[in-house]
């Protein structure tokens, strides 16, 4: 058994030096790998783990993080079009000695619930919140019946992060068939799983095993796009897809519950209030109004949106309707954009939040 | 808890530092942990392992008496009622109600949601064993029931094997507050390596190919229908046999010797090679209780073979309440049938010279190894029907029309099988190989590769946990 201590000690040694070893860009690379994230949300608390590295070993001061849904994700495109990417060029083109970093820390799919969570996260990695952009959806403000859950990822991190809350919504949760984390699973996660480097590293040492594989192997990149980034107006039967039952009840324009009793309203009250005197952009994702004319233009839709944006007149944070600013040629569905709307969408959040516009 | 979890291994190592450090209260130690283990899965089944295992252990005592034959056919009714109530009372309401019509499963929709209690098929065996062990006099039945829990429960073998019996785990029980456990936790690691080796780097990601085979169903040709089944049947090996060599490596961790299961068993010419390679201590007993009791060879040849179709197909049937695992269980019987005539026939004949030739051995291999391949088809696939289909596609390939599209994956395949055969040149001999190792690699190179080792494992364990097949039955 004479190797045994050289192994618990080569184990210590990869313990204490793993998370130094790895460069910030097999974890994250112009957003979250959605691919890994989804199946291990654990490795959120890696990649934000290695931006606090990052962040202390450049002594960053000057950064900006974006949470968000597919929108701000920039979904169906690849990393390279998504407008935290293009966010970056232009934090380059503004400062080339000293460019702002861009973390866009969204995934599709997110609710305000998981924003709200993911502030709290960012607050327990120490990595500061002061300047953060925001994507919220029109959908996000409908009557949950109980679809979508209003915490989509991050449930279990909010029953540790703000137990209040999470009750709050736990009734949803569980219409939504959320099934409660065993305290033992939890328990043996935090004491142990979450202290071991080899494992939580582990997602992401593969995936950069397999690409260097494919690239040794002459196999084309791995590509991290969700779907089909061509225009809608390209994509046959896209607006008979766009009529079925899953699509339209994000369309509803049955008047919007803007009291706390709505989850969207009271994340976004507890978000506001996380944000308090730091420098935070909302912006609310437009809707193609060429391809969901019907449903845009109807009467109700239009008063719900009167509504949100009265709503954010009250609040004190930036805050942007991309409502009839993006051209109906930039966008790849009814929601989400090209690669080019999305760099247009990403100047656009450039301007207004370096020019702290309430528009 | 599935065996290559963390929170697995962390239980463990809490439960193997208390054993270690506790000789006095070793019994207790593992009474308990093997509580724990099996309460992951449900406390309710915990209370019904409990149960069944206390009335089993008073029946037992009762085996001496006049009435012991009574006793015996009490407790065995009362383990296998328990094991038919939960795991086929839905598969003979089903087959009841296509059968007359009558909407039974509408009537009593409890049955629709009843679910497996883990290890239940194992456990049951095991009693069973036990009893009859202890009916015929070859054992007697043990007095401390704390003893009669860990026996059955001792959680390494809990949940899929292997069945041990008596007669080899309860002395061993008796005997370990004096157990020298350090002389057995490099063989219990080298097992547990082994096992995790074989289940998180080559039998999960063999499952994500073949799962993706099988889900194309009727589009498969040909070539991917054996494509899939090859993959299936190295897929099934390796997570099987992963899973028993854990559980004999964690039984060396806590100095107790458990039974192998298999042998390389995809080696075997024949059928009855195979069950002697394949699943050993189950194809043990359904010899011990299933066939000898039926009358085993003791009634001429028609008599015999008639045992091994009905031993095998409750075999299939203890696997899974469905059709095909019958038929699979069936198909076996029908070639160890048809081996015992083969043997029989060969013997006078002209053949005989030719069949203690290598060669002949080597094409029996082969030719014994594709028929394992079209049985483990009705293991795999859902519906009598589909298998058959398969089935049939396999068996009307046309050689000179392969789909050349798939043919890197008859490379993998040909690959998988010499890691068989690796396996079976390393276990003969480990000992050289071991002497080699230690003699002639210094500690902190050693140390080195056991730790890049671990690390492999971390990090190709896939993110989403996979079950253990065998954990279904």
């Amino acid at each position: 058994m004479k190797s045994f201590k050289y192994v618990l000690g080569y184990l210590l040694l990869i313990q204490l030096t793993m998370p130094y070893l790895i460069p910030l860009d097999m974890v994250f690379r112009d957003r979250m790998d959605y691919s890994l994230v989804k199946d291990n949300l654990y490795s959120i608390d890696v990649i934000l783990d290695q931006i606090d590295l990052q962040i202390k070993r450049e002594k960053l001061t000057d950064y900006i993080i974006i949470l968000g849904d597919s929108i701000a994700y920039s979904g169906p495109g690849n990393a390279k079009q998504s407008i935290g990417f293009y966010m970056q060029q232009l934090a380059r083109e503004s400062s080339p000695a000293h460019p702002c970093q861009i973390f866009n820390l969204s995934l599709p799919a997110m609710q305000t619930g998981d924003i709200y969570t993911m502030l709290l996260k960012l607050d327990q990695h120490h990595i500061s919140t002061d300047n953060v952009i925001i994507n919220v959806n029109y959908s996000g403000f409908v009557d949950r019946e109980p679809s979508p859950p209003s915490v989509f990822w991050l449930k279990n991190d909010l029953k540790y992060l703000d137990k209040d809350s999470f009750n709050r919504v736990l009734a949803n949760l569980k219409a939504n068939n959320y099934k409660d984390q065993k305290d033992l699973e939890f328990k043996v996660h935090q004491m142990v799983l979450d202290n071991v480097e080899m494992d939580r590293y582990s997602a992401f040492i593969k995936k950069a095993l397999y690409s260097r594989l494919r690239e040794l192997i002459g196999a084309s990149p791995l590509d991290d796009a969700l779907g089909d980034a061509r225009p809608w107006f390209e994509k046959e039967g896209l607006r008979q897809i766009l009529q079925q039952p899953e699509y339209l009840p994000g369309f509803s324009s049955k008047a919007f519950d803007m009291s706390i009793n709505n989850p969207q309203i009271y994340f976004l009250d507890k978000i506001i209030a996380h944000q308090q005197k730091k420098h935070t952009l909302i912006f609310l994702a437009a809707a193609n109004e060429t391809l969901m004319r019907d449903e845009v233009m109807a009467p109700g839709y239009i008063r719900n949106l009167q509504q949100i944006d009265h709503y954010f007149q009250m609040q004190e944070v930036t805050y942007l309707n991309l409502q009839g600013k993006i051209d109906s040629n930039l966008f790849s569905d009814h929601l989400h954009l090209t690669a080019g709307g999305y760099q247009g969408l990403a100047q656009l959040l450039w301007n207004n939040f370096e020019g702290g516009a309430k528009s | 808890m599935l065996f290559h979890t963390p929170e697995f291994m962390v239980l463990m190592v809490i439960s193997l530092g208390l054993y270690y450090f506790l000789p006095k209260l070793r019994l207790y130690i593992l009474a308990l942990a093997d509580m724990m283990f099996y309460a992951v899965g449900g406390v309710g089944y915990l209370g019904l392992f409990l149960f069944i295992t206390t009335c089993t252990y008073f029946l037992a005592l009762q085996l001496k008496g006049q009435r012991r034959q009574l006793y015996l056919w009490l407790a065995i009714a009362l383990n296998v009622g328990n094991l038919v109530f939960f795991k086929y009372t839905f598969f003979i309401l089903t087959n009841l109600e296509n059968l007359t019509s009558v909407p039974l499963l509408n009537q009593y929709p409890l049955f629709l949601h009843l679910i497996l209690p883990i290890g239940i098929s194992f456990y049951t065996f095991e009693l069973i064993a036990y009893l009859v062990d202890v009916y015929q006099g070859k054992i007697p039945s043990t007095r401390s029931w704390l003893i009669f829990w860990v026996f059955i429960s001792f959680f390494p073998h809990r949940v899929a094997g292997p069945i041990m019996r008596g007669k080899d785990l309860i002395p061993q029980l008796g005997n370990l507050k004096n157990l020298d456990v350090s002389a057995t936790v490099k063989v219990g690691l080298a097992y547990l390596a082994m096992g995790l080796f074989k289940k998180i780097i080559i039998a999960d990601y063999i499952a994500t190919t073949a799962n993706n085979f099988f889900a194309q169903g009727g589009n498969l040709n040909s070539t991917g229908a054996w494509i899939a089944a090859y993959l299936y049947t190295f897929q099934i090996y390796y997570d099987f046999s992963a899973y028993s060599e854990m559980a004999v490596g964690i039984g060396y961790l806590f100095g107790i010797k458990l039974d192998l299961n298999f042998k390389t068993p995809y080696l075997s010419s024949n059928a009855t090679e195979f069950w002697k390679r394949w699943h050993i201590t189950l194809s043990n007993w359904i010899r011990d209780y299933l066939y000898i009791p039926l009358g085993g060879s003791w009634h001429g040849p028609t008599r015999k073979y008639l045992n091994l179709f009905i031993a095998m197909a409750i075999s299939g049937l203890w696997h899974g309440a469905a059709w095909t695992f019958i038929a699979w269980g069936m198909y076996h019987g029908i070639l160890l049938i048809a081996h015992n005539i083969w043997a029989k026939w060969r013997k006078p004949s002209l053949l005989q010279k030719f069949t203690s030739t290598r060669l002949y051995h080597g094409i029996a291999v082969m030719v014994f190894f594709h028929l394992t391949c079209l049985g483990w088809v009705f293991f795999r696939v859902e519906g009598i029907h589909n298998a058959l289909r398969m089935v049939l596609k396999m068996l009307t390939i046309n050689p000179f029309n392969l789909d050349t599209t798939l043919a890197g994956y008859f490379g993998w395949v040909v690959f998988l099988y010499f890691l068989h055969l690796a396996e079976r040149w390393a276990r003969q001999n480990y000992l050289q190989i071991y002497a080699f190792w230690q003699n002639h690699f210094p500690a902190q190179l050693r140390a080195l590769v056991y730790t890049i080792f671990i690390l492999i494992l971390v990090i190709f364990t896939q993110t989403q946990q996979s079950n253990f097949i065998y954990f279904k039955f």
